[in-house]
């Protein structure tokens, strides 16, 4: 940041931030966070924030303040720290207000009723939570810090779930519901990505060390995969239906293994189709980058060419090839979710059934975990890379002084 | 101790090196000089097998080289090169252990070597052991690629610029630091650079080469003395031949021995002429008080002795 000239200290002294908090002001005001019907065929009245008790709004108002006073704070790293944590306190109390609203509502009226979150909800989560991680990446705290700091930033909403503060939200009532085939549905959901993920990374991997071998023959493959890229989920499955049909009537072996037109089979073919070229792509860049000199210098001590690999190649394109695998996992948790449609089940399904049934709370059942998945994975290996890049430290002292 | 019989290498259509003769004997500190492209570095890959000749023969200790397995005939020659290399992923210790660890040494072995050769190279140890190259400066890097050569202590030693990117000052630290390991340890080295001084200081014996070919090899008083021809006359440079003529000989050698009253200077007697004349411009005397290796006054050096 630049210092302040001694004339004119600058007003507004971080701009995202007071974006962000007027768009957080305008979904507390304009829209409603939440939504009441008396059951769940009606479509329901909106609850507006301001009718909510005077304790939930001063809860909320508190940390709400502290946010809007951010942007016109010194930029300092212990300001942009209170401002994460005003963030974070503010996701929560948003949290107790909304479970809270809805058991009020729910006392009052019968069982069938249904109170689920509003617009204005959403609007002022993704607000905080924008808020949260710009603060966060601009505090100057080391990766692995960073990290914990947003993981406690949902304690608090965790922890409200497990009580059972919640249970009056329209989702959570979905979720009490069908409890069994959401884990269920889990389950199936990983078991998709995990059986993507064997593949990609059995053909993948060699593909990307002959990519790194042979440039030419890799830029053939990249562009090869790439055009696999362009082809939509969907029409990719559809794809895949008509030969799997075919083979798994001309060999019953196959068929009886769950090799099918439809199922776990097209789903896990076409996640591993996507999931190559991230993979080939990073493994290939990994490995050639490698300097000249340093593998010159292995060789003339008298490594070996396997030792040259294991020793020396492959530790320094690790963090390439991770950065590749957290794209290829990221991208297939997405896209498992489609498989759904083809009968692989999963978080997909739970959400397709919601779309088509037009209950909300059913896609949200379905899609925020699919969020959280891919966040938490996201997270986890920005933080393995981050612990593996050479001489991390110095690197986070940098960014400690660059945010003064 | 190395023998190359009318050895050729070209990449491709280009040829690099071609008919090369040269004998290097064991315990010879042998320089290898000549202008960018001439193919230098590639002699010293062809010793180490980094790459293959085409024709000819080498021979390391008799033996064909081509008889022994890369990898065995590299852990035994230790190899420093010219963009220096270290794994950018392996502490400074690490680096230096490359062919100790490789070679099977127990590791109480290689900790001390690494101490040892760290404090050869005037190194702090206890800071740098386990910092990584990246946080080292270049010369630092550089002497870390020459610990890393040494480390296994070699009988043979191919240095590819090693003091490239170090300043003067400290390049003449390891200079002196080189010729001393050579002089206690008699390893056969064989050392590139750009550098005619250096070469002059260094060697036992300079080769120059322009175009893949030797246009002379002699020791640097004979280089000097009686350059082959006009490239090396060149290469030498016109303006401060005479200079460096008195580069290679000792104050010893012209030194009034036994003229013991002592003068208003002194010099050591191992010490170049050049260095000599240097500290009378300086210092306007014109004679200095010649001291042996333990301070003593062993003769007197005028400078009628330097210049007549
Ligand atoms: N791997 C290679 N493939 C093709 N040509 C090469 C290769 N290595 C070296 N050359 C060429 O061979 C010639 C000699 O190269 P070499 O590296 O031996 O020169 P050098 O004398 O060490 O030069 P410098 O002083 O610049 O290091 C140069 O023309 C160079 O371009
Ligand atoms: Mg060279």
């Amino acid at each position: 940041m630049r210092p302040a000239s001694p004339v004119h200290p600058p007003l507004i002294r971080n701009r995202p931030l007071l974006a962000l908090a007027v768009f957080l002001a305008l979904g507390a005001f304009l829209l409603p966070v939440l939504s009441h019907a008396p059951n769940r065929l009606i479509s329901g009245r909106p609850v507006p924030l301001l009718s909510l008790p005077a304790t939930s709004l001063a809860l909320m108002a508190a940390p709400a303040l502290l946010l809007g006073a951010g942007a016109f704070l010194p930029q300092s790293r212990r300001s942009l720290q209170a401002v994460a944590l005003a963030a974070a306190l503010f996701i929560s109390s948003l949290l107790f207000a909304a479970g809270a609203e809805a058991s009020r509502l729910g006392a009052e009226a019968s069982a069938a009723a249904r109170s689920s979150l509003g617009s204005g909800f959403w609007v002022m989560l993704l607000a905080a939570c924008l808020i949260l991680a710009d603060s966060l990446a601009r505090a100057g705290l080391p990766a692995p810090a960073r990290l914990l700091a947003g993981v406690a930033a949902f304690i608090p909403a965790a922890l409200m779930i497990g009580f059972g503060h919640l249970d009056d939200l329209s989702v959570m009532k979905e979720y009490a519901n069908r409890a069994d085939v959401f884990r269920q549905a889990v389950v199936e959901h990983l078991v998709i990505v995990v059986g993507a993920l064997v593949p990609t990374l059995l053909i993948g991997v060699p593909l990307g060390v002959l990519a790194s071998r042979r440039p030419g023959l890799g830029r053939r493959t990249l562009a090869g995969l790439g055009v696999i890229q362009t082809i939509p989920s969907i029409a990719l499955f559809g794809l895949l239906m008509a030969p799997l049909s075919a083979l798994a009537l001309a060999v019953p072996a196959l068929g009886a293994a769950g090799i099918r037109g439809i199922g776990l089979a097209p789903a896990i073919i076409a996640l591993t189709l996507y999931c190559l070229l991230p993979m080939v792509r990073n493994t290939a860049e990994g490995l050639a980058r490698t300097p000249r000199g340093v593998v010159q210098a292995a060789r003339g001590m008298g490594l070996t060419e396997r030792q040259i690999l294991w020793r020396v190649r492959v530790p320094l394109a690790l963090p390439v090839f991770l950065s590749g695998l957290r794209v290829t996992l990221a991208q297939s948790i997405g896209l498992a979710a489609v498989a759904a449609l083809i009968g692989a089940g999963g978080l997909g399904s739970i959400m397709f059934q919601g779309l088509f049934a037009n209950a909300l709370d059913l896609v949200l059942l379905g899609a925020v975990p699919i969020v959280v998945m891919v966040m938490a994975v996201d997270a986890l290996f920005r933080f393995a890379a981050g612990s593996l890049r050479i001489g991390a430290s110095d690197g986070a002292t940098a960014a400690t002084g660059a945010g003064r | 101790m190395i023998r190359f019989s009318g050895v050729s290498k070209a990449y491709g259509s280009l040829s690099v090196i071609e008919g090369l003769d040269l004998e290097i004997a064991r315990g010879e500190f042998c320089v290898l000089i000549g202008a960018s492209g001439s193919g230098k570095s590639t002699v010293l890959k062809l010793i180490n097998r980094l790459e293959e000749h085409d024709s000819g023969e080498i021979r390391f200790a008799g033996e064909e080289i081509r008889s022994f397995r890369p990898e065995v005939i590299r852990r035994r020659m230790g190899y420093a090169i010219q963009s220096i290399g270290l794994f950018p992923h392996w502490t400074i210790e690490d680096n230096v252990a490359t062919v100790p660890r490789l070679l099977g040494w127990d590791e109480l072995r290689i900790g001390r070597r690494v101490d040892e050769l760290l404090a050869l190279l005037d190194l702090d140890a206890v800071r740098i052991r386990r910092a990584y190259p990246h946080q080292l400066s270049g010369g630092q890097q550089q002497r870390i690629g020459v610990a890393r050569a040494l480390a296994a202590d070699p009988d043979v030693l191919l240095m590819d610029e090693p003091f490239g990117a170090l300043d003067p000052i400290a390049r003449e630290g390891l200079q002196a630091e080189i010729a001393r390991i050579h002089r206690a340890t008699g390893k056969t080295i064989v050392f590139v650079t750009h550098d005619i001084d250096e070469a002059l200081k260094l060697a036992t014996r300079i080769v120059l080469i322009d175009k893949g070919r030797i246009v002379q090899a002699a020791p640097p008083r004979e280089v000097l003395s009686a350059p082959a021809n006009d490239f090396v006359r060149d290469f030498l440079g016109r303006e401060d031949h005479g200079l460096k003529l008195l580069s290679v000989e000792t104050v010893a050698e012209r030194m009034r021995a036994g003229e013991t009253a002592p003068a208003n200077g002194s010099i050591g007697a191992g010490d170049n002429l050049r260095h000599a004349l240097s500290k009378m411009i300086a210092t306007g005397a014109k004679r200095l008080s010649v001291t042996g290796s333990s301070g003593e006054i062993v003769g007197t050096l005028h400078l009628s002795d330097i210049v007549g």
